[in-house]
Formats: structure tokens, sequence, C-alpha cells
């Protein structure tokens, strides 16, 4: 690796996220090395690839530097493939190293995973950067040459996740089929390697997504001056309720092909927050400027950007434990009081925190409700009285509901300072003219 | 008859940079040009004057009504245009049309049509896919196919062309016409703001340096070239700005509604010449940082 290359390299866009990144990935290396099953291994490849999503779109500045392309390739594949690998066994082995030093006691008492079991898991982590690779070469290609090859390229490549269904491959266990998984993505990798000089540039092109919201042509029909804020409802929610029912329904064919169970619905509950979250700032930090100029006060400006999604929040997790969850477990339907109060206290938190915080504390807003979820899942043995109390629970809730809405509104109706923080959106230079 | 405008003390504070405290009275039927370098604080007072933030103290009047308690009233009876209006999570120009007619009663279907001919625009472009400039043109169509009062237009010729932004002022000059219609125009074209606009307020680092009509602006501020003939007093009459300074010449910026030629004589200078400025040759010289200490 040339020294340009090893700057382009480690041109890390969100480099306060690697602790970050590192510490989830640890846990649940640990995680897994106290149940080495599927639904542990995968998490840690997801957490180290993060900074790969951002790499494609580095490319039109990176061409601008005194570097060759063949740099740029090799460098696109260490940040989106080899560095990400590279993590994946750093993590593994301090996740050995800290279950040697610190063993858990008790009843949680770690087993010793063989070595096979190692292996197994470290290729199937890789993969996923592997995977994620691929999956941007293809969709750069379909953008680049709108081809029904390139176009069918970008679902082929999903075709290998397949092997971790059960059945699919008749008397073949599931050990031997992550194996393959993990080995097929190693291949992958040297060819990627090999072939990485002479990628194509990514198109760095915004992509416009047509979804729903309603027609072009000229409406004459009814009188101008009606049902905008109807409209503006439909607006706000489009794309965080596409993008949960989207989510919901890859998680869902998931459970049911593989292991459902309740950790499963409770990891799938505290995703709602963070998807919705995620969304509504990024729609926020788009359109707010535009949404503030329209004939509404400050008040019921704020009741649709602030109530609207935490209502769609608490509609997914009351669905999912009344409908999916009995669907799937067999269980009796009632609603989670506690899972519901942690998903609605990070989200009342979350929304406004989206216009009133940098980037980097917006980062650790959304992994609150990800955080609730060890808390809820492990910490309730552990953790004494009163907080098993639901009525404190839901008091709490109802607080962060009001302070929540109070600290939107006197964001939205402070103004400028609003539009020049664009959490999770393409930096724009706003002046202050 | 009220005026369109009017701002009465207000300051806001963001950050380190503070707005104000700023007067400034917009009549029905004007145009006026706001302007000042980058970071001056222009936006933030057309953001202001639409309730897009709170002023820390001063009064807002806008066509009559008072700011935040007509809040609603105001934005329907005001049009906004800023570069940051983004448009673009409607996805396509007229969706985002349809969006906004939606909010206006006075909403001009046919007008609609006319100005998205006549800027280019069709209803089925890509917002992501349109130029800098042609996201200009669609606030331009939207602010100006409802009947609105007043106008702030925000750097609306950024990015436009040449075409784009004769076709603009036109509309400008259309708007104000109707006589109780007023414009606020903040821009750093100014040579097509000195055709325009009827008074200018210059702004620098958020005070109000000039507020003044613009057939005013010319004989009120003038250059001297001026030779140091004793050492009177000069530096400390107001409104004399130097401007530069080569041994006993000098080259001043005098402002005649705070001192006449008269009082610059008698305090010590030789007058060489006189020259008349342009809007940018005044904007220049009264946001330059003065030239050298004086005597």
């Amino acid at each position: 690796m040339t020294g340009r290359m090893r700057k382009l390299a480690l041109d890390f866009g969100f480099a306060w996220l690697v602790p970050l990144q590192l510490l989830a990935a640890l846990m649940t290396d640990l995680g897994y090395l106290q149940r080495p099953e599927l639904g542990n291994a995968m998490v840690t490849g997801v957490m180290l690839s993060l900074q790969a999503t951002t790499t494609n779109g580095k490319v039109a500045l990176w061409r601008t530097l005194p570097v060759t392309d063949r740099e740029i390739g090799r460098a696109r594949w260490w940040q989106m493939t080899g560095l990400p690998g590279l993590a994946i066994m750093l993590v593994m082995a301090a996740a050995l190293a800290l279950q040697e030093l610190m063993p858990l006691g008790g009843s949680r008492r770690a087993m010793q995973p063989d070595a096979m079991a190692l292996l197994r898991g470290l290729l199937l982590q890789f993969f996923y950067p592997v995977f994620l690779t691929l999956f941007g070469l293809a969709v750069n290609f379909a953008r680049l040459t709108r081809s029904p090859f390139a176009i069918a390229s970008t679902i082929l490549v999903w075709v290998p996740w397949l092997l971790l269904l059960p059945g699919i491959v008749p008397g073949l266990p599931m050990e031997t089929r992550m194996l393959m998984l993990g080995l097929a993505g190693l291949v992958l990798a040297v060819i990627l390697y090999m072939t990485a000089p002479n990628w194509p540039q990514p198109v760095t092109q915004p992509m416009q997504l047509e979804i729903g919201g309603g027609s072009n042509r000229a409406v004459t029909s009814d009188r101008a001056g009606q049902g905008g804020w109807m409209a503006l409802c439909g607006l706000a929610m489009l794309r965080p309720v596409l993008m949960l029912t989207m989510i919901l329904a890859v998680w869902i064919t998931l459970v049911l092909a593989l292991n459902p169970g309740r950790g499963t619905i409770l990891q799938l509950q505290l995703i709602i927050p963070l998807i919705v979250i995620l969304q509504m700032t990024q729609f926020n930090a788009t359109a707010l400027r535009a949404l503030r100029i329209l004939p509404g006060s400050t008040a019921s400006l704020t009741a649709y950007l602030f109530l609207l999604p935490l209502i769609l929040m608490a509609a997914a997790a009351c669905g999912l434990s009344l409908i999916l969850e009995p669907w799937l477990t067999a269980a009796t339907p009632r609603i989670d009081v506690v899972v519901l109060a942690a998903i609605l206290f990070a989200g009342a938190l979350g929304l406004p925190a989206g216009l009133a915080v940098r980037q980097m504390a917006m980062a650790l807003v959304l992994m609150l409700p990800l955080a609730l979820a060890p808390l809820i899942i492990f910490g309730w043995d552990y953790v004494p009285p009163p907080w098993h109390d639901e009525r404190l629970l839901s008091g709490l809730t109802a607080s962060a509901i009001c302070g929540g809405f109070i600290w939107m509104y006197v964001q939205i109706s402070r103004g400028t300072r609003v539009y020049r923080l664009q959490p999770f959106v393409a930096s724009h230079w706003r002046g202050r003219d | 008859m009220t005026a369109s405008l009017v701002l009465t003390g207000v300051t806001k504070q963001l950050g380190g940079f503070v707005l104000g405290p700023l007067s400034l009275q917009v009549p029905r039927g004007s145009v006026t040009a706001l302007i000042g370098p980058n970071g001056a604080g222009k936006t933030t007072t057309l953001d202001l004057a639409l309730g897009l933030g709170a002023p820390d103290a001063g009064r807002i009047e806008v066509v009559g009504l008072a700011m935040p308690t007509d809040e609603v009233a105001i934005k329907r009876k005001v049009a906004y245009v800023n570069p940051d209006l983004n448009y673009q999570p409607w996805g396509r120009v007229g969706r985002a049309l349809n969006f906004l007619r939606k909010f206006y009663p006075d909403w001009n279907d046919a007008r609609c049509e006319e100005l998205l001919a006549g800027f280019g625009l069709e209803r089925g472009h890509k917002i992501a896919a349109l130029s800098f400039g042609a996201r200009i043109k669609l606030s331009l169509v939207a602010a100006f196919s409802r009947d609105a009062e007043l106008l702030l237009l925000d750097e609306p010729t950024t990015g436009l062309d040449v075409n784009a932004k004769l076709k603009l002022f036109g509309l400008i000059l259309d708007f104000v016409k109707r006589g109780d219609h007023a414009v606020v125009i903040s821009s750093h074209q100014l040579a097509d703001l000195e055709r325009v606009a009827d008074q200018v307020a210059i702004i620098d680092k958020g005070r109000l340096v000039v507020f003044e009509r613009m057939d005013r602006l010319a004989s009120r501020f003038i250059q001297l070239d001026a030779r140091l003939a004793t050492s009177g007093a000069w530096s400390r009459l107001d409104g004399v700005r130097l401007l530069a300074r080569d041994g006993e010449r000098l080259r001043l910026l005098l402002d005649l509604n705070a001192s006449s030629r008269e009082q610059v004589t008698a305090h010590g200078l030789e007058f060489l010449s006189e020259t008349r400025l342009t809007l940018e040759e005044i904007f220049m010289t009264l946001v330059a940082p003065e030239a050298g200490a004086r005597p």
C-alpha cells in the first residue's frame, strides 16, 4: 500500500463513530463467544462496515487529488472490504482476551467455542463487508449502464444470503452453510482486490426515488388553500412509513425463516424509533425552511412534526406486540408497557435532538433505543426496583413527551440555527447573511 | 396606509454575531434593496421578518400585523424566496407546487402555469436533478403565483441566467406597480439593484450603516480628492471617511448629511476634485475598513 493510498483508505468521514462501532462489535462478539449462533455472528460485520457506506461518495473528491485511478480503486477496496476485515479479526481477538481476563460468573458462565466455530463466525462476519462492496458496485453499474442485466445484478448479489435459510440445501447443517458463505466471501474479496484498480467511478449525482407523493399535473378541480395540512401529514410520514414497512417485511421474513423468538421481536421493536427518528431528522433538515414559511403557527408545525412520528412509533410497536408477536410465538397478545415506554422515550427526545444537536451527538441519540435493548433484555434481572414499576416508566415517558414537545417548539421557533445543523444530510454551506 | 414592513430596535444574537439594533421602514409600493457583505445579517433580518426565528428584542410589524402574534396571517400575506428553500422531499416540480397551492387561497393557477413556462420549468422535472438556478426559479414561481402583499427575496438572483434575471426584475416591477405591494430584496448584484430599487439599506456586521432612498444616495455620498492645506482638525468631522492617503493628498468619502463641503474646507482641506459614486462604489467604501490612521 502506497502512502497516498493509505491516506485515502484512512479518510474516514465519521472518525468519531469508530470507538462506538468497535465497542458495539466487541459486545456482540462477546455474545457470540457465549452462544456461537448465527444471530450473534452477523452484527459485528454490520457495525464495522458503517464507514464503508460513505466511501463511494468520497471518490468525486479523491479524483481531484494527485493520486492515480489505481490508487483510488485500491483505497476503495481497503475502506470497504480490507479494513472492516482487519477490524473483525482484531475485535474478535479483543473479545477472546476480554473473556479470558474477566470470565462471567454464576449461571452465565462463558462457553468456550471451538476453533471451527470461531473461524465460522469470523468468515461470516467478513461476508457482510464483501457483500456491501459488491452491492455498491452493482448499484453503480446499474446507474451507469441502466441495462436490464445491471439492474438484475443488484438483486443477484443478494442470492448468496439464501444459503442461510434452513432447508435450502437438504441435509446440509447450518454450521456448514455458514462456513460456505464465509469462504465464498473470502474468494470474492480476493477477486475484488484484484479488480479494484479497474472499478468504474461511482455515480455521485443524487438519486431520486419515485415514491408516492401524488401527481405532477396541475390541479384546478379543487379550491386553492385547502387540504394543505393533510398533505403535509402524508408527506412527512411517507418515508418513515415506507422504510418501516420495508425493514419490518425483511425482518419478518428472516424471523419466519430462521428463529422466531421474543428477543428478535424486541430487537425489531427497538429499531422502530431508530428508523423513524432518522427519517424524520432527514426530512426536517431538508424541508424545514420550506415548511416554516407556510401559513401555520409554530405550535401547529411542531405538533405535526413531533406528534405524528410518535404516533407512528406507538402504532408500530403496539402492532408488533398485539399482532406479530402472538402470531410468531403463540404468546398472549398484550402491550408491553416497558418496551412502549422505551420507544416513546427515545423518540420524544430524539426528534427535537435532531434539530438541536450536532451530528456526533445525534448519532448518540440514535443509539439510545439500541442502548435500551440490552438493558431490557439482560439488565432486568439485575436492576433493583423501582425501575420495574410500569407506572414510573409511563410517568417518565409522559414527561419526556412533554419536554420533547417544548424542546422541539423552541428549536423550530428559534429558527435560524435549525437550518444550519443538518445531521445525516449532505453537508451544505449555510451563511449568516 | 401602514408601511409594509417596520422593524423597530430589532436585535438578535446568534453565537458571537449580533444583529441590530435595527430600525427601518419599508413603504408600500416600493422596492427596498438590502445589501451587505457576507455574514452581515441580511438573511437573519429577512428570516426574522417572516417569523423564522424570534428576535431577542424589538418589534416587527409586517403588512400592518404584529409578529409573532399574527404569525399565520402574516405568512399568508408574505412570499419568501431563499436559495436554501429545499423542495427536494416533494420529488417533482408539479408535486411541490400542488402542495403549496393547498395552503394559499390566493393561489393563481393560470399565473403559475405562465410562470413555469416563462422560467422554462416543467411540472414533471425532478427537483433533485434541477440546477441550482432552476431551484431558485421554482421558489420564484411559488412566490409569484400568489397575490402576496410583501415579497421577501433573499439572494433571488443567485445562479439565475441573464434572461431569468431580467424576467425577475420585470416581475418585481409589475408587482410593486399594484401600489400597496412592496418588495425587500437582498442581493450582491448591486448594478441590478441600482436599477430596480427605490431605497437601499446597507448592513455591515449586523449594524444598519445606511438607509436611504436610492435617488438621494448618490447625492448624499461623494468622493473627494483633497490636499491637506493646514493641520486642521478635519478628522473630527462627522461623516468623513478616509479612503486613501499619499503624503499631503487624501481621498475621502463625505456624507453630506453629516458634514457640508464648507465645513470640510474650514477644517483645513483644499478640494482638488469631487466624484459621484455608483451604489457599488458607495457600498465598497462604506463597508471597507478605513485606510490608515487619521492625522
